[in-house]
């Protein structure tokens, strides 16, 4: 089995680093304390531990130690204790893993991602912290991890930049999240896997924009599916090719990009529109409230309305429409900003401008330019 | 809905002068006299030079047939054409003959000479096995001998084999193996037109293998208008037309748009039972549950009539119905009830397979509402499902094709006319788009396709198709983060040769996550007493075998976990991340085997399989008693936390950990000598 070195190990210590601890002479006899848990999260099954006498004494120098002369409970104290221990398990744990996880990072393993948490539904979908949660919950958007309210990605539905420059901010969120789970007491270091396909394919030489293939012909938007419900659906996309390379490099000369962005804002009003807040019929009491709640984050809200279109042949997640009315248009622009492309409940927000006159006769019901 | 509901498209002159292209038919064996090696088509009354034995009576009442199908009167230009150049594309209408014709031309043609074999592809399974069985009794062999097929479960070929039928899929797993392809002379792509994912790859890796063989051959056959694609993408390679045997087809649409598909299909199929001449019937439809239900009622409604309109046989057909009963739907139709009744009608309800890859005799009325079930990937929130989505007109095109198969027919097409013109798409779009495309991204990793972003696909997917399928894969740890295929992926992909991929795959899921045996220092001494219940002699590969093993006869219990110091979480993990690589294995196609737990050598065949894709990590122990690793030569010691307790001479390990001593963790004994184990990795050496 095990070396015996590793066998032979050392008494357990229990409570202190070796460093700290005051090495004095007394006596050695072991004392057994029932009751220790070593697991922090369950408490299953007494273990007997072996505790050095050394470590009581250093217990008492922290004058934590039995003291008839004060009035205390012992079970109090002892159970005191065990949280102590557990807390100090637990951070050991944390940097046990940390520190492995550095080494790994070093030595550039190849054996494996290094990814402990995965989805729970057991489908091929990547770790939560990309997908958002599914299923509404009942905090709405003021609920929404801080992860995914932070530095929300822009989507421009038509460019392939966008949806890295989501990638990128994809991964700057996963940061977070994984922050969240070490600050939470997760020991789990989570895997580095957003955004490594996007630099894996820049390593190869792909430019954003451009197609695939062997003159970057290929397709820049993937294939779309318009779902009708019922299983059923309409399968579209933009087949024409994608821009070759010529147009990509032509296309990097000017700083077309950013423009292309701007054209989103070319008349911003003060009213947001944002659209798939939720699915047709599932609109309650508490949307229009926590919309309003969120969307102040941005600025002053004046008012908030939804309306539900009733007509079957439009496309489920045009049906509900939340109206958000600023008393300014700088926070019309930045909460389309946070809000557009958003996921709510598992429902990617659709944001755009409204136009105020057309709000202030509340004709609220798609236009013909919408559709 | 009535028959006179319909109106006449303009669709109806489908084929139509196809019968004056026939007529100059020649008796072959007149018109080409020894062309190829085996003298071509042999002689009437001759001996069969696959086998050295006379023909049978048998083959020459097939060879008659043979002879009238449309295929034959191009043999020699196709030769010719295949003699100058390295790819020939075909384009022939369903019925042409030219699935079971053309690969056997090229064998007689002398292509398998020198122990050379003609493959010829198909997209589905049971084409693959109904083609071998019907071209090995046209060429009077055994089936699995001379002309034999691959599909995923099945290897019906031997060493004399010369023409194989395979899916595609089946081709790209070889080609894994051998990526030269240096079995095959020449290689027929049938239904290239259909465009599934794995005919698009091998279309990408044959343009790659062609031009390092020279001597290799491909013939790329289609059914529909596409060829010229397919031509500019072989670069400018040379078209064959060949005419399928088809007679007019009448199009009917409906005036009004239907509100529920499947119900109009079934009153249309009724419709045309009680109302138009003899003739079986073909519905399309898109799935399995509603074409049961549609057969059922079907089934129920025409009893009613069976007195005064015949009898209706009703066959469902569908991918995943059994062999046995798929075959039912070539059964005859029912005859009169009684003499002088009207005679009995068969229908097929089925979905797409329908459309270009079985043919079905006898077929006189389609019903097309105008549905298939597409899958589509959405890689934003990377989920691939299936949607039953418009078809497209290509496929509208086939679907009323078929109608047109024995004599005149008629389709009727649940859809407007309009809408057919307006709302249905050119064509479909390839699946390759349609994808996700970890599996596709795995396979051409392991063919050495490094570049996956200037990949010659025919259509490219999208790029961020791409990048999802790089992430995936990087986090099941099928790639490092250079995008380099890793050992545990090879591992994985090398097993089914060992008849252990289940095996091997636990292994490389529970490689992939950290800290399986928990050691708390508290409890030091009882985690390794816990740990060695579930230890290997040969070392920890098979130690975290047998203790995933045991996790899932504990129905994964979080107390035993706890009981027995092993985290509940990496567990977890592992399981999860077994099952993603499981779903991904299934999809390209390798076998997931097991050997029997009982068999002596059950660990000896998970340890040769870990030899094999593991070649490279492995170490030799020193005369100081020490390791020598192979790949780099480092001195290394094994870590303290293995279960090994003795120094075998070679080792496999899994990870290299440096700290103030080189350590290499998870480490099995395999194999006495180098020789042992180099025959375990010849397999890998290949690549």
């Amino acid at each position: 089995m095990l070396p015996p070195q590793r066998l032979a190990a050392r008494p357990t210590q229990l409570m202190a680093p070796p460093q700290t601890r005051p090495r004095t002479a007394v006596t050695h006899e072991p004392i057994e304390i029932h009751g220790y848990s070593r697991n922090s999260a369950t408490s299953k099954g007494d273990t007997i531990i072996h505790v050095d006498s050394a470590d009581l004494q250093e217990l008492a120098f922290k004058g934590e130690a039995y003291d008839p002369a004060r009035p205390n409970d012992y079970m109090e104290f002892c159970k005191e204790r065990e949280n102590r221990a557990k807390d100090e398990e637990r951070q050991r744990e944390y940097e046990k893993f940390r520190k492995e996880r550095e080494e790994e990072v070093r030595r550039g393993r190849n054996t494996l991602a290094g990814l402990q948490s995965l989805p729970s539904n057991g489908d091929n979908r990547m770790p939560d912290s990309i997908i958002p949660a599914r299923g509404r919950g009942r905090g709405g958007v003021s609920n929404l991890p801080s992860w995914m309210t932070k530095g929300a990605p822009v989507e421009d539905k038509s460019s392939c930049v966008d949806t890295l420059s989501a990638l990128e901010s994809g991964k700057a969120q996963f940061a977070d999240a994984q922050d969240a789970i070490a600050t939470g007491g997760g020991v789990e270091p989570r895997g580095r896997t957003e955004g490594i396909g996007a630099a894996l394919m820049k390593k190869l030489g792909y430019q954003d924009g451009a197609g695939l293939g062997r003159d970057r012909q290929g397709i820049t938007e993937a294939i779309k599916a318009r779902a009708l419900g019922g299983g059923k659906g309409v399968i579209s996309g933009p087949a024409q090719g994608g821009k070759g390379a010529q147009d990509v490099d032509r296309q990097q000369q000017q700083p077309q990009p950013k423009k292309k962005k701007r054209g989103l804002f070319s008349n911003p009003t003060k009213i947001v529109l944002l659209k798939n807040m939720v699915g047709p019929g599932e609109v309650d009491d508490d949307l229009q409230g926590e919309t309003a709640e969120e969307c102040a984050k941005h600025g002053p809200v004046s008012e908030c309305l939804v309306f539900e279109v009733n007509d079957n042949s439009y496309p489920e997640e045009e049906r509900v429409r939340t109206f958000v009315a600023f008393e300014r248009q700088e926070s019309a622009v930045k909460a389309y900003v946070a809000m557009n492309g958003r996921f709510f409940g598992g429902r990617q927000v659709q944001a755009s401008f409204f136009d105020e006159e057309k709000f202030a006769r509340k004709d609220l019901a798609p236009g013909k330019e919408e559709c | 809905m009535s028959k006179r509901g319909f109106d006449s498209g303009p669709m109806g002159g489908v084929g139509g002068e196809m019968g004056q292209t026939r007529k100059q038919r020649i008796d072959l064996a007149d018109l080409r006299p020894g062309v190829g090696g085996n003298g071509g088509i042999a002689p009437v009354g001759g001996i069969n030079p696959h086998t050295n034995r006379p023909y049978s009576s048998k083959y020459h009442d097939i060879l008659a047939k043979r002879r009238n199908l449309p295929v034959y009167e191009f043999l020699d230009d196709l030769l010719a054409k295949v003699k100058k150049n390295q790819v020939v594309v075909v384009e022939g209408e369903t019925g042409s003959g030219k699935t079971t014709q053309i690969p056997q031309f090229l064998v007689d043609a002398g292509y398998t000479r020198d122990g050379y074999c003609v493959a010829c592809t198909q997209p589905r399974r049971v084409a693959a096995m109904s083609i071998a069985k019907r071209v090995s009794e046209e060429m009077d062999v055994t089936m699995g001998e001379e002309v034999g097929y691959t599909i995923r479960f099945e290897d019906c070929s031997g060493p004399k084999t010369v023409l194989k039928f395979l899916t595609d899929g089946m081709l790209l797993r070889e080609a894994m193996f051998d990526p030269m392809l240096k079995k095959y002379k020449v290689i027929v792509l049938d239904e290239a037109h259909e465009r599934t994912l794995a005919t698009d790859v091998l279309m990408g890796l044959l343009k790659d293998v062609l031009q390092r063989r020279p001597d290799m051959k491909m013939v790329v056959m289609s059914a529909t208008l596409d060829a010229e694609k397919f031509q500019k993408y072989f670069g400018d390679a040379p078209l064959l037309r060949v005419p399928g045997r088809m007679f007019k087809v009448e199009v009917f649409y409906t005036p009004e748009p239907e509100r529920d598909y499947v119900q109009a299909a079934i009153r249309t199929a009724l419709q045309i039972h009680l109302c138009e001449e003899p003739g079986d019937i073909l519905v399309f439809l898109t799935g399995e549950e509603e074409i049961e239900d549609a057969c059922r009622k079907i089934r129920d409604e025409s009893a009613n009539y069976t007195s005064t309109h015949g009898e209706l046989a009703v066959y469902p057909l569908y991918s995943s119905l059994p062999p046995t009963q798929q075959q039912k739907i070539f059964s005859e139709a029912p005859g009169p009830q009684a003499p002088g009744a009207p005679p009995g009608r068969k229908v097929v309800v089925s979905t797409n397979i329908a459309e270009t890859s079985l043919t079905i005799d006898g077929i006189v009325y389609v019903v097309d509402p105008g549905f298939s079930k597409q899958k589509i990937y959405n890689p934003r929130v990377r989920v691939e499902s299936l949607l039953v989505s418009p078809i497209s007109r290509a496929s509208a095109q086939q679907r009323s094709g078929r109608a047109g198969r024995t004599r005149p027919g008629k389709c009727f097409r649940l859809y407007t006319e309009k809408s057919f013109q307006k709302d249905l798409q050119e064509q479909t779009y390839p699946e390759i788009l349609r994808s996700q495309m970890s599996n596709v991204v795995l396979t051409l990793l392991k063919l050495g396709v490094e570049d996956l972003v200037h990949f010659d696909f025919m259509d490219p997917p999208a790029p961020e198709t791409l990048a999802r399928a790089l992430e995936e894969l990087n986090y099941l740890g099928a790639i490092s983060d250079e995008g380099l295929i890793t050992q545990a992926a090879k591992m994985v992909l090398s097993a089914p040769d060992f008849g252990c991929s289940n095996e091997i795959l636990t292994i490389v899921s529970m490689l992939s996550v950290p800290q399986v045996f928990m050691r708390p220092k508290e409890a030091a001494k009882r985690a390794d007493e816990a740990k060695a219940q579930f230890a290997h002699v040969d070392g920890d590969h098979l130690t975290l075998l047998n203790a995933y093993h045991a996790y899932k006869q504990h129905g994964g219990s979080k107390d035993w976990c706890w009981d027995n110091f092993i985290n509940v979480r990496s567990m977890g993990s592992a399981e999860n991340v077994r099952t993603q690589l499981e779903r991904m294995l299934t999809r390209m196609e390798v076998p997931l085997l097991s050997p029997d737990f009982n068999a002596p050598d059950y660990y000896t065949r998970i340890k040769k399989a870990l030899t094999a894709g593991g070649y490279m990590q492995v170490a030799h122990l020193q005369k100081t008693g020490q390791y020598l690793t192979v790949k780099d030569h480092q001195i290394v010691s094994i870590h303290p936390s293995s279960v090994l307790d003795m120094k075998p001479p070679w080792v496999l390990y899994a990870d290299f950990v440096l700290t103030s001593k080189n350590y290499i963790r998870t480490v099995t004994a395999v194999g006495e000598t180098k020789n042992e184990l180099e025959a375990c990795a010849k397999r890998l050496y290949q690549l």
